[in-house]
């Protein structure tokens, strides 16, 4: 008696189609989400108010902390209050046609809806302050800011990049007071810098506890 | 067709006729709908609710539309959402966003203050701790001041000034204190909560000087009444005990929470502590006695409890009386009565023998002549108590409530002003204020939620929490506080000090 039907004689066919689909539906997910694409890198969205770095921080060479008030003593970086704009540019290109939404934000009292770039997961503990006052530069995990026309993700800000620089004895660092220079050049002694660095800060960097990020 | 399907084919005809009536079934019970009705009827049903075109959708198309549309979301977490950075136009100097910030305040509890640091995120008020530079609660809280602003963020808060139930612009209200600030005051009456606030207590001042015969009644439900005439009787005084019980040896507790819903129990918990704690071999401990009628904190707290009924209370401050008496402490005869109780004993051996660092505490609720009696005790006993006048604050009068009551039986009150409390609700039924709080014309009641009260009053107005405006408050030894705004108010609201000043003070 013929137990199966015939066109049972398919499987081994469809069998292989399918081991051959999983293989490749697999290895494509992990080369999609695996890559810096999907870490945002270069994700460039244009801003409401074309705002340019270059322009500011780069040719008039406006400090970091002018704006971002918060770094040094908040968990976030802040984005600057409308005020802030306004403290110039109530003298300054006072009828630009790409500043009429700061004007009107002024005017009216509604904020400006920046778009945010670098974004961490909610689940990942980051405070700004922690690591500007350690010597972190600001270069390090935004580029050259500085030469920038629109803002984008220069780096992955996966975990595994975290942990490269926390685990890492030769972490990227620098003197606390040089942290917004965005063309510091290393001086000769680099080494023995972030060996001393390392020394004084080994304790409290957090390099594999979990709890230390995600809390 | 297979063999198989012929043979399944037989089965459902055989057994069909069994499946489908319900006579056949010899146990009269039934398995599906079928089996119950007629064929007619489980034919209309399944039109109906399967296959019923005239609806437009069907049960089984709406559920797979739905399961697709589920389905089909789960697609939208496969992109990163744009999230937005909304800054401030216009930010507060000194503000860093995620940087909370703390300013000191007080809350105004009863006829004490509580003074507190009050976290802030992003000028909102989310956390209270206590001050530990406030003398009344030394860095520490309670559940009510942690529970502040829960109740300061309430959706169900009154907003707004109404007027026989229709919202009114608070000038309205304005044009009704105008009026009563023209007249002499009579058949005018306020009627608030108790409160230690110096600027509540001049513009009473200022309020029995214009309207002599206006009364002005303080009550409230929970109270130390009982408390305050007793010490009055013992000393011709109206005082407030404050223990100091970090010089107290033996405390014995006589139904007294002093450590759990006493109104200055951060105080109490606190220098009660600071007794407790054994750091070196030097260190001694606090005993505590507790007679009770019911498990509090303090009970729970003691070294040696009592559990005796209530009306049992007077019986054994007696009976301690008495062993203090036998002792040698200096007792009116007729107030000690002799007993077997091994724990009297013991807690009266020890109050004498740590004359001066002994302490006997008598619960709000006992009587008058109760408290009288503990008041001249631990005054024998030199106890650390000490006592500060009480003519700031307005502390509950049942008798001053009860005149108020009468004035509003016999038509004497035309226009009632009531702060912050719900008689109504509290007030002892006797009274029956609800029935009496209808004959008045005008009624006023300021109220953080529309209560049992406010129902029956003229006017409601919504009261600011004191999160929202300024204020001020003395804490139980004189020690005057500033309520602090945290935050403009959130609803249409007024305090107390915004709706008596119209009525007391003329602006032309």
């Amino acid at each position: 008696m013929q137990l199966f039907p015939k066109w049972t004689n398919n499987f081994p066919g469809i069998f292989l189609i399918a081991v051959f689909l999983l293989i490749f539906s697999l290895s494509s997910f992990l080369w999609y989400y695996g890559s810096p694409y999907y870490t945002d890198v270069g994700y460039a969205p244009s801003q409401p108010v074309p705002y340019s770095h270059k322009l500011h921080a780069g040719d008039m060479g406006i400090d970091c902390r002018y704006c971002h008030v918060g770094v040094e003593q908040g968990y976030s970086a802040v984005i600057p209050p409308t005020e802030t704009c306004m403290g110039c540019h109530t003298y300054v290109k006072t009828d630009s046609e790409k500043l009429k939404l700061v004007r009107e934000s002024w005017e009216t009292g509604k904020p400006i809806e920046w778009i945010k770039v670098h974004m961490l997961p909610e689940y990942a503990y980051f405070n700004h302050s922690v690591h500007v006052n350690s010597g972190v530069a600001c270069i390090s995990c935004h580029g050259n800011v500085a030469e920038m026309e629109v803002v984008y993700q220069v780096q992955p800000l996966s975990m595994d990049w975290c942990l490269d620089c926390h685990r890492s004895d030769a972490p990227e660092v620098r003197p606390v007071n040089e942290v917004t220079n965005m063309y510091w050049t290393p001086p000769a002694d680099y080494d023995q810098f972030v060996s001393s660095w390392v020394a004084e800060h080994g304790e409290e960097r957090p390099v594999g506890d979990c709890q230390k990020c995600h809390r | 067709m297979s063999q198989i399907d012929k043979k399944n084919q037989e089965f459902v005809k055989t057994n069909s006729h069994q499946m489908n009536s319900s006579e056949n079934n010899e146990f009269g019970y039934w398995k599906s709908l079928k089996n119950i009705s007629s064929e007619e009827d489980y034919n209309r049903f399944l039109k109906q609710s399967d296959h019923n075109e005239d609806n437009g959708l069907s049960r089984r198309n709406f559920l797979s539309l739905i399961a697709a549309s589920v389905a089909l979301a789960g697609l939208e977490g496969c992109k990163k959402p744009v999230q937005k950075i909304i800054p401030y136009v216009e930010a507060e100097i000194g503000t860093i966003p995620g940087i909370p910030k703390y300013y000191a305040s007080t809350i105004p509890w009863k006829n004490n203050a509580l003074g507190v640091v009050i976290e802030n995120h992003d000028e909102r008020p989310v956390k209270v701790e206590g001050n530990d530079k406030h003398p009344a609660t030394l860095g520490k809280s309670n559940a009510f001041s942690q529970a502040s602003t829960i109740e300061m963020y309430d959706p169900d808060r009154a907003r707004g000034v109404r007027h026989n139930g229709k919202k009114v612009d608070w000038s309205e209200y304005l044009k009704f204190a105008k009026d009563i600030n023209k007249g002499d005051g009579k058949g005018l009456a306020v009627l608030m909560q108790e409160s230690s606030s110096p600027t509540i207590k001049s513009i009473q001042n200022d309020f029995k000087k214009k309207f002599p015969s206006a009364s002005w009644v303080s009550y409230e439900s929970v109270n130390n009444e009982n408390l305050y005439t007793g010490i009055e009787k013992a000393f011709s005084k109206k005082l407030q005990p404050v223990y100091r019980l970090e010089n107290a040896q033996i405390i014995v507790s006589l139904g007294s929470d002093f450590l759990g819903v006493d109104d200055n129990n951060i105080y109490n918990t606190r220098k009660f502590a600071q007794n407790r704690d054994i750091v070196d071999e030097n260190s001694t401990m606090n005993r505590l006695y507790v007679a009770e009628s019911s498990i509090t904190s303090t009970g729970s707290s003691a070294d040696h409890r009592l559990n005796i009924p209530q009306h049992e209370m007077e019986n054994i401050l007696a009976e301690l009386s008495f062993e203090l008496r036998q002792l040698g402490l200096s007792v009116d005869a007729n107030k000690v009565k002799s007993s077997n109780n091994l724990w009297i004993k013991a807690a009266a051996e020890d109050l004498m023998s740590n004359r001066g660092q002994s302490i006997i505490l008598g619960g709000s609720q006992l009587s008058p002549e109760f408290h009288q009696l503990i008041a001249l005790l631990n005054n024998q006993l030199n106890a650390p108590v000490d006592y500060y006048p009480l003519n700031l604050s307005q502390v509950s009068s049942l008798n001053d409530f009860k005149s108020l009551c009468d004035d509003i039986k016999n038509n004497k009150i035309k226009n009632l002003i009531i702060l912050g409390a719900n008689p109504v609700y509290d007030s002892p039924a006797d009274f029956n204020f609800e029935d009496l709080l209808i004959k008045v014309p005008n009624s006023v009641h300021l109220t953080n939620i529309l209560d049992e009260t406010s129902k029956l009053c003229s006017w409601n107005i919504a009261m600011t929490h004191y999160f929202e405006c300024w204020g001020d408050a003395m804490s139980y030894d004189g020690f005057a506080s500033i309520v602090q705004p945290q935050i403009m108010p959130l609803f249409d609201s007024k305090s107390a000090i915004q709706v008596l000043t119209p009525m007391v003070y003329s602006k032309g």
